[in-house]
């Protein structure tokens, strides 16, 4: 086996593109594994556990390309580098083509009309460029994070003055006249309007009610940070008097994790003004009744889709929210497979939001729940620690995604972790979320599946039984096919829920047994 | 999509009071086709186009070669 590593100095090229590359790379006669990345701190950090040894990775910066590949010869090494080179040159200038703008106000000469600027340069350069579209008068859809509080309020406000809407930082999904813009999947067209400060939340409550046969609006993202104390709502707010206004919104959903005091009062005062029914998820926040008046309030995602399409005119009951008592009896039977060792439940998320749900579900069933992203500060552990008790681990957190693709479409880190997992004998159950839609991988359960079944066999080797229990967040209308995805994962003994609460709940069941049996089924009417 | 008189005068304010101010009319991104400008990620401009939407992408590299340092310099500079 033979190595090469090259580092391009001050060279740059998108996560994603640089993952295509890799992937093609990796597939070429010879080659055992190959990855070409930006050097951020995270992927040195990679390459080096993937078995790179190479000075030149240490002197590397973030603005540094790097090249790593291992072969089994120098013939294929040396066919691999050509062949990297001439994808990163093909990325540069598509043949055949007029070269691209390289800045907004050269893109502005091909397309003066425009009225949106769709934004996901690394962090540190991120509020450069919402700062110049902003100044061209057009909207933002800023997916960049590691944008700080003070240049997210310095943004906003200067949005919100040029009656702009500025949709992040860090913002994942938003579906703006039927255009999903990041990721998101295909939603039927409806009369739900949806407010977010959560990606994976949007997308788990608009496929939910796409599911029930009813459709959307608009579903605009604000970007996590917009409902802390500093942002104090402003876009919350910008994006729900615009739903008051568009005619087609017949009923309004607001989506956060617990916002700051001051700012839930402000969001919900306009809310409470709104001529039209409001359903508020503030995910496991209370809200007083004095501050709630007359919105509808729910704890869970399901429950905010269930609430709105009730609203919408639906009869109750038809987004389902119960576990049927088969699938409870599936789970106990699970239960009784394990070993003594097999304790607790392992939760690995690519949305963020649905690993805090499930932290929101789990805690009153099982006590604490430890968390890189927790509900409560001291269960906080680090995301690369290995696994405590009960933890849920957000893979989709700043920490994972520093110059690396988000894990909704590269797998690579969650599938190492799912393996990490299945050879600790305290795991019991494996809970995971698999996203569909517009930025996702092509085919998520086709790169699940084969760590799957050698996480199940790494089990067994040691005398175990590991189940793994998933959520699909998707419609059959996004490309990857609802029913494929789900019908793969299933014949790979998944066990596939409805919604994350559920699969969260079901993985309770297995981990825990009939001691809990009697709360998830109260819980589950 | 465009906002009826009367939706316009019910609203709640703020953004949506987009009657008092014919350039926010204008710039009310729930009433336009969108038209797009795509900074960074390239696979974001093909799923746009995908959807029919316009889109142009700008092939976008760190200015001041990254150096985060120079490139404050540069913007003290209003460069």
């Amino acid at each position: 086996m033979t190595t090469r590593v090259i580092v391009k100095k001050s060279t740059y090229r998108d996560s994603i593109s640089l993952m295509k590359i890799s992937n093609s790379i990796s597939k070429l006669p010879g080659i055992t594994q190959a990855a070409v990345v930006m050097a951020t701190e995270l992927n040195r950090r990679v390459l080096s556990e993937a078995g790179f040894v190479d000075a030149a990775i240490g002197h590397a910066s973030s603005s540094d390309m790097i090249v790593a590949i291992e072969a089994k010869e120098t013939a294929s090494l040396d066919a691999a580098f050509m062949e990297t080179e001439t994808l990163l040159s093909t990325g540069e200038k598509p043949t055949g083509e007029k070269a691209p703008p390289t800045s907004l106000e050269e893109a502005l000469e091909l397309i003066p009309d425009a009225n949106l600027a769709v934004i996901s340069v690394p962090g540190q350069f991120a509020k450069r460029e919402a700062m110049q579209a902003l100044s061209k008068g057009l909207n933002v859809f800023l997916f960049s994070s590691n944008i700080s509080r003070e240049e997210e309020v310095e943004l906003k406000k200067i949005a919100r003055e040029k009656r702009l809407l500025l949709m992040g930082p860090d913002c994942g999904t938003s579906i703006i006249n039927h255009k999903v813009l990041g990721f998101g999947n295909t939603i039927r067209e409806g009369t739900i309007g949806l407010v977010s400060a959560s990606g994976t939340g949007l997308q788990e409550v608009t496929t939910l009610i796409h599911k029930a046969g009813l459709g959307i609006s608009q579903a605009i993202g604000t970007g996590g940070g917009d409902l802390s104390e500093q942002v104090g709502g402003i876009t919350m707010i910008q994006g729900l008097e615009l739903l008051e206004a568009d005619e087609q919104t017949k009923v309004i959903v607001l989506i956060s994790k617990p916002p700051g005091p001051g700012t839930m009062e402000k969001v919900l005062e306009v809310a409470r003004r709104s001529r039209k029914p409001v359903v508020v998820n503030f995910l496991g926040g209370s809200v007083s009744p004095r501050l709630l008046g007359k919105l509808n309030p729910a704890n869970t995602l399901d429950d905010a889709a269930k609430l709105a399409c009730e609203l919408a005119g639906m009869k109750p009951t038809v987004v389902a929210s119960v576990i049927p008592k088969e699938t409870i009896s599936i789970a106990l039977a699970e239960h009784e497979k394990l070993a003594k060792s097999q304790q607790y439940i392992r939760g690995l998320f690519s949305g963020g939001t649905l690993c805090y749900e499930s932290e929101i579900v789990l805690q009153p069933l099982l006590g604490e729940v430890f968390s890189n992203a927790p509900i409560k500060p001291e269960n906080k552990v680090d995301g690369d620690a290995p696994s405590k008790k009960h933890s849920c681990i957000d893979m989709g957190a700043e920490e994972f995604v520093e110059g690396r693709a988000h894990p909704m479409i590269d797998f690579t880190l969650r599938n190492m972790r799912i393996l990490q997992e299945a050879k600790d004998p305290e795991t019991a159950v494996i809970l995971i979320d698999v996203e569909l839609g517009y930025g996702s991988n092509a085919d998520p359960a086709g790169q699940l599946v084969p760590v799957i079944q050698k996480a199940k066999a790494l089990a067994k080797e040691a005398g175990r039984h590991l189940p793994i229990v998933a959520s699909v967040v998707g419609t059959e209308a996004d490309f990857q096919g609802l029913a494929r995805q789900e019908k793969a994962l299933s014949e790979a003994g998944v066990l596939i829920m409805p919604t994350n609460a559920q699969a969260t709940k079901v993985s309770a069941l297995i981990a825990s047994g009939e001691k809990i049996a009697a709360a998830i089924s109260r819980r589950s009417s | 999509m465009r906002l009826g008189k009367k939706s316009q005068q019910q609203s709640l304010g703020g953004l949506a009071r987009v009657s008092e101010n014919k350039r926010s009319e204008e710039k009310n991104i729930l009433t336009e086709k969108l038209k797009v400008v795509n900074i960074g990620i390239s696979t974001f401009a093909d799923d746009l186009r995908s959807q029919d939407v316009e889109v142009v992408h700008v092939d976008w590299k760190p200015p001041a070669g990254g150096d985060i340092e120079m490139l404050k310099l540069l913007e003290k500079l209003g460069l």
